[in-house]
Order: structure tokens, then sequence, then C-alpha cells
């Protein structure tokens, strides 16, 4: 399928970064003419994966933050690489909400944030030496739940 | 308290603790509203309307903070309530049913009404 527009912007690792990084994401969205409110859950799912990293991957100056955006014609595909510690965002369990407000819990919605707002979810460890950690994600256009 | 994309106004009308959040509320800027909770708190205030009009966005990292407070709240027989939430604000609150345990009210008098009358 062609990609009818593509980005790519490289972050630190600060937490400051996110809204750089949210301002990268909605001047490319806005070069496609998509709507304000798909704009605004790919800027929240890509800036929850990029939190997660910044908050607990163990990082150093070098640390870097990699976001390549793509659009298709019926979906937008994100790409995000760091080489921060190895983290596999998707092996946190799913959360049952009912039982999160009982247990007054305060953290770790982000990757439940970004389960219930795109569709596909990819991990990938680097195979090589270098550590890059690559979490890929897609957000469809008609398909959207949000 | 001021951050270059998240500022809090507080006022208050009698025993009620209005909160104005505006800007961007996300893992960089959260720490402000902590504290500025935190501080209410601590000066006994017990019965909080968090305002969001003029709040763009909310990420997890804000959801975290109403969170971790609401119990120090309830305990001492006060609430948290939120007004005039925008849609994008309203979206992230509803996608994890955040309004089960929130009440949100349609504007400022309305949410002063609902924490006035709770005792």
């Amino acid at each position: 399928m062609p990609i009818v527009h593509q980005d790519v912007f490289i972050a630190g690792t600060s937490v400051r970064e996110l809204a750089v990084i949210r301002n990268f994401v909605i001047e490319a969205m806005n070069k496609t003419g998509i709507d304000d409110s798909y704009s605004h859950v790919l800027c929240l799912a890509i800036d929850e994966a990029c939190a997660n990293i910044m908050l607990h991957g163990t990082t150093n100056s070098q640390t870097t933050i990699k976001i390549l955006l793509e659009c298709h014609d019926d979906h937008c595909k994100v790409i995000i690489q760091d080489n921060a510690s190895s983290f596999n965002p998707l092996t946190v369990p799913t959360k049952d909400m009912d039982d999160y407000f009982r247990k007054r819990d305060h953290g770790g919605l982000g990757i439940e944030i970004m389960r219930r707002i795109i569709d596909d979810i990819h991990y990938e460890k680097s195979k090589n030496l270098q550590p890059w950690n690559t979490l890929s994600f897609k957000k469809f256009f008609r398909r959207s739940r949000h | 308290m001021e951050s270059p994309t998240f500022t809090i106004d507080v006022k208050e009308e009698g025993n009620v603790y209005i909160l104005l959040l505006n800007g961007y509320l996300d893992a960089s800027t959260s720490h402000i509203l902590d504290q500025t909770i935190q501080s209410i708190i601590q000066q006994s205030g017990k019965k909080l309307l968090i305002d969001c009009e003029h709040l763009s966005y909310i990420s997890s990292a804000g959801l975290g903070i109403f969170m971790k407070h609401v119990d120090a709240i309830r305990n001492a027989l006060g609430d948290m309530a939120f007004c005039t939430m925008q849609k994008p604000v309203f979206t992230v609150f509803d996608l994890l049913g955040f309004p089960v345990l929130f009440r949100i009210c349609d504007d400022q008098q309305q949410g002063l009404q609902f924490l006035t009358n709770e005792g």
C-alpha cells in the first residue's frame, strides 16, 4: 500500500521532550489533512509509548528515541525505536479497571490506553548487539474505536 | 505554579477549591498538579472542583495524579469533581471508565452544587 506521507523525528529522553514530540505529530498530521480527533489519538499513543521509555527505561545522554510516522490510504503506522534498556511493554497484563479503581491503584495506565486506542501493536528487540527496541503500531481511519 | 505548557490557577468558592487547569497535562507536567493537590490537602481542603475548560490534553500521567489523591480526600469526607471538560480530555477519561469513579459536571455551577450538596 503506497505511503501518502512520511515523517521522522529524533528525540532525547527527557520528559520535557514530550511537548516537542507532540508538536511533531500534530504538524505531520496537519500536512495530511487528517481530522483533529484522529491526530489526538495518535498523539496520545505516541506520548504514552515515549513516556514509558523516558520514565521506565534505563537511559543516558546517548539514548535517543526515533519516531517514524507513515500515513497510508486507510491508516497511519508508527515505528518507535529507542536504545534504552530492553523492555517489552506488551508483557504488562491487561488491566481490569474495576479492580484498578477498587484498589485505588495510580500507575501503569499508559500501556492500557495504548491497547485501547490503537489497532495492531508489536514489539521487537534487536537481535544485534545494539540494544534497539522497536515498538510499532497502526491506527486505521475508519475502524477507529475512539 | 507554572510550566511552559501547563498552569493551574486556584480559587476558593466557599469551602470548595476550584482548580483551573490550563494546557497540557502529561508526564512532564503532572508533578505540578500533584504538588497543587497535595498543598490543598495539607491546608485541610476537602472539596476540589477540577475545571478542565482550558485543559487541552491529558495522558495517563495526569489520570494517575487524581487516583493518587482520591482516597485521602474521600477519607476526610471530601470529594473531587470535574467540570467543563473538552471532548479530547473526556475521551481519555471515558476510555478507561473514570466517569464511574468521578462526577463530571457540565459547568462550574453544577460542580459547585454537587460538592456543596455532598455535606
